[in-house]
């Protein structure tokens, strides 16, 4: 989650702010983790609520001193539908929080977990996501310490939302931020990219269609935390999840100040993903992923990182996709198949699939 | 203006298809391709079929979706 | 230790230790593009060549194709994307229909935060009007059947969509349904590209040629570009929308125009042929009748719309429903009607880049994603810098 540039925001007139009918309302797209959700941010929750460690808009937030720096972090789910192929709300709720605090470099210690339930739900749908939220945990070696339940009367929620708090520790040592990105810098994906967002909107808006796509939610906090034990000088890490890999990369040039550059060749994409993002008309960058993470590096450690991660089930594909350049512009790029380049646009919010 | 994607065509009953688009299978109206049987290669639009390719052709534009990507990965999960 | 891991499919495996000094060409176009460099540096004169595609806009500009053609050569947006050639006032009726009560509005994608002049179809439904997206206008035939409320599609769109809203209408009226009205701006090309060579505006664009649509030529054939190449003398080369095809189609527009020749060629024939598509034409004909539309920028163009038969008048929502024609202005400021007819470029558009974004799109280049103002926007390196230096009158000599 991040912030809006003040250039653009600036700028908006009444008159713009008018045409587009959007005043005073929030749209679904404001919580799509793209430029609305930024504008959220910057015009409703900041300026009443900022301080230092909530305006750095980190995965997690991060207090104390070394040693014994500890992250906090938390998150909401409303996915519909409950069930999809390759996960549920429940292994979601586990995965999303555990990730926040991993690529914040924190080792899990404990989850909070919320569940709001909606009159009718049937108790065999709660259990089925509490089994995955267990199964979910296990994998990732992290414990529910504390949670609460809320009942709502019918038709005042999806059926359940599921809200998930997580707390870690940052080992001693560890420093990640933009701030520490340098001109030559790898970027390194660790797996390819779109299959949740993909696999999720088949399920709830295609429904006719069979696809083989499956969620790739998944806890990457102890690949991460093996590789930043064997590689502390990992400059920063970030989870491309609502935004996709677009409102990453953009976030991340504009936080550092520096060009982000990425090779279209070289993003790892499935083509059943490919496919399916073509007959939507999206662009695989703009889709959400859940067992992802960029991991920027200097480039001489980048070998080792990539043999590091290749020996995880979660990391079987990792590949460099990209690099630090010097210009200090703070944007993002793509280098294309034809030698081409173009910047890179954060998304707008909602993901509709298009025919034109 | 237009986005149009090529897949195979696995069955049809009357006006009903269902073609195949590297693994993933989705309904088709085929009334615009008269005629057409299970295994010949469709551009699909918003859901109807627009007109039929050879599937040399389809792999080909398969091939250029991901430049770098050979032709004979493109043609992966759709058995000729 | 390096491990020699099996990769999925579609996954490079890049292990580079050092990052590349600029982008570089795959080995599949390098040859295309030395081509089109040879000729166009023989040619020595600046050629624009104009596409009329939405599809072809984006795809250009998402792989930066400005900046790895010649110097001389030139690719720019024609009337070609269905959202930004809706008139005002067809987009307002739209928003007013969704309005009603009583009404399920289903409408593709692409339309659903289009600018009307007060609000959009996504600030319609934050306001509790019940709007869906759909796939396929045959969901929205689907979904009359189970519900008593009234359905209306909305649709824009070209030759190629057009038909799929036909068969909807053939198949509402074979199920009887009382429910089921379209809500169509359904356009031609031809016309269209007809009214922009012959009643051209002072300031209209030199166009050494088009690139033709692909999928639109799919439906009407290679025949139906004839009369743009007999009476106005310009080439028309049909052409994919992978990068490597726009290439290939520009370098064979660049021949032509390099040997003075006007010709008609096909460079997607695995899809397009000569006659096109004969049963969709006849849907298109059964339903539908050609008619004078009217086009943001282009004004009205005779013979340009299809407007539904007087046997389907029952599924016209506009009489249906009896929603009355709202006026029509263009938002103040806003030139996207001489982007479209390319005679502006976005950059020389005063709200360009500040008050017209993405995010606050006053006119629709900027809201539908094949919009060349949104184009220019999200892609173009230098947007940051709006005078940006090239407008299209520059290389128009």
């Amino acid at each position: 989650m991040t912030a809006d540039t003040p250039s653009q925001s600036e700028t908006l007139n009444g008159q713009a702010a008018a045409f587009a009918g959007r005043r005073g309302r929030i749209a679904l797209a404001h919580g799509g983790g793209g430029q609305l959700t930024d504008q959220l941010l910057q015009h409703h929750i900041l300026p009443k609520l900022n301080n230092t460690v909530l305006g750095d808009l980190l995965d997690a937030g991060i207090v104390g001193r070394n040693p014994g720096r500890v992250a906090l972090t938390i998150d909401s789910y409303v996915v519909q539908p409950l069930f999809f192929p390759g996960g549920d709300i429940g292994r979601l709720a586990v995965t999303g929080t555990v990730n926040d605090l991993a690529v914040a470099g924190a080792l899990p210690t404990g989850l909070a977990l919320g569940l709001i339930l909606e009159e009718g739900l049937e108790t065999v749908v709660l259990d089925s996501v509490v089994s995955s939220i267990s199964t979910a945990a296990e994998e990732a070696g992290v414990s529910v310490i504390t949670g609460d339940t809320k009942v709502v009367g019918r038709g005042q929620a999806d059926g359940m939302y599921v809200i998930t708090a997580g707390i870690g520790r940052i080992p001693p040592g560890i420093q990640l931020h933009p701030a520490r990105l340098e001109p030559g810098d790898l970027l390194i994906l660790t797996g390819a990219i779109a299959e949740h967002g993909l696999a999720v909107m088949l399920t709830r808006d295609m429904p006719e269609v069979k696809s083989q796509l499956r969620s790739d939610a998944a806890p990457l906090n102890i690949m991460l935390a093996d590789i930043l034990r064997h590689v502390p000088e990992i400059r920063f890490m970030r989870d491309p999840t609502r935004g996709g890999l677009a409102g990453l990369l953009t976030d991340l040039a504009r936080q550092s100040g520096r060009r982000i550059v990425i090779e279209e060749a070289l993003i790892p994409i499935k083509p059943e993903a490919q496919h399916a993002a073509a007959m939507l008309g999206l662009d695989p960058l703009d889709i959400a992923n859940e067992g992802k993470a960029v991991i920027v590096v200097p480039a001489d450690k980048s070998e080792y990182v990539l043999d590091l991660l290749r020996g995880n089930p979660n990391g079987l594909d990792a590949c460099v996709f990209g690099h630090v350049a010097g210009d200090n512009d703070g944007l993002a790029e793509m280098w294309t198949h034809i030698g081409g380049r173009r910047l890179l646009q954060k998304p707008y919010g909602e993901q509709l699939p298009r025919i034109c | 203006m237009c986005l149009a994607i090529p897949a195979k065509l696995i069955r049809c009953e009357g006006d009903d298809g269902v073609v195949d688009l590297h693994g993933m299978q989705l309904p088709v109206n085929l009334q615009l391709t008269p005629g057409v049987r299970p295994g010949q290669w469709l551009l699909i639009h918003a859901g109807f079929s627009i007109e039929t390719i050879d599937r040399a052709d389809a792999v080909k534009t398969f091939a250029l979706v991901k430049d770098l990507q050979d032709a004979s990965c493109a043609g992966n999960g759709v058995q000729p | 230790m390096t491990r020699q891991a099996v990769l999925s499919p579609g996954i490079t495996g890049d292990r580079r230790s050092a990052p590349p000094t600029g982008p570089y060409p795959a080995d599949s176009v390098k040859k295309d593009l030395a081509e089109l460099e040879r000729i166009a540096a023989h040619i020595g004169r600046a050629l624009s060549f104009m596409e009329v595609c939405g599809t072809h806009t984006m795809s250009a500009f998402r792989c930066g194709l400005a900046g790895v053609l010649p110097d001389n050569i030139r690719l720019i947006s024609g009337p070609g994307c269905p959202v930004c050639v809706t008139s005002q006032a067809d987009i307002d009726q739209i928003i007013a229909a969704a309005h009603m009560p009583d009404v399920i509005l289903c409408t593709y994608g692409d339309m659903l935060r289009v600018p009307g002049s007060r609000g959009s179809l996504e600030s319609a439904r934050m306001a509790g009007a019940d709007v869906r997206v759909v796939y396929s206008a045959m969901h929205a035939v689907t979904l009359a059947q189970s519900t008593t409320r009234q359905v209306i599609f909305a649709a824009v769109g070209f030759e190629t969509t057009a038909p799929a809203t036909a068969a909807a209408v053939m198949a509402a009226r074979r199920l009887n349904l009382n429910n089921f009205s379209v809500l169509t701006s359904h356009k031609r090309i031809i016309p269209a590209m007809r009214a922009l060579l012959s009643s051209a505006p002072v300031d209209a664009p030199c166009v050494d040629g088009f690139l033709a649509p692909g999928h639109v030529s799919v439906i009407i054939g290679t025949a139906a570009y004839l009369p743009i190449v007999r009476d106005f003398h310009k080439s028309c080369v049909i052409g994919g929308f992978e990068p490597p095809q726009i290439i290939s189609a520009l370098t064979q527009l660049a021949q032509l125009a390099g040997e003075n020749k006007a010709e008609l060629l096909n460079h997607y024939p695995e899809a397009v042929r000569p006659e096109g598509n004969l049963a969709a034409q006849q849907l298109l004909n059964t339903v539908f009748e050609p008619a004078a539309a009217r086009w943001r920028g282009l004004g009205v163009i005779d013979q340009s719309g299809l407007i539904l038969r007087m046997e389907y008048a029952d599924f016209d929502a506009r009489r249906r429903h009896q929603l009355c024609t709202p006026e029509d202005h263009e938002p103040r400021g806003c030139i996207c009607g001489r982007v479209i007819s390319g005679a502006a470029a976005p950059g020389e558009c005063p709200l360009f880049g500040s008050a017209c974004t993405p995010v606050n799109p006053i006119g629709p280049c900027m809201v539908s994603s094949e919009g060349t103002c949104s184009a220019w926007f999200k892609y173009l390196p230098n947007h940051v810098h709006p005078n940006r230096g090239w407008s299209n009158q520059e290389v128009c000599t």
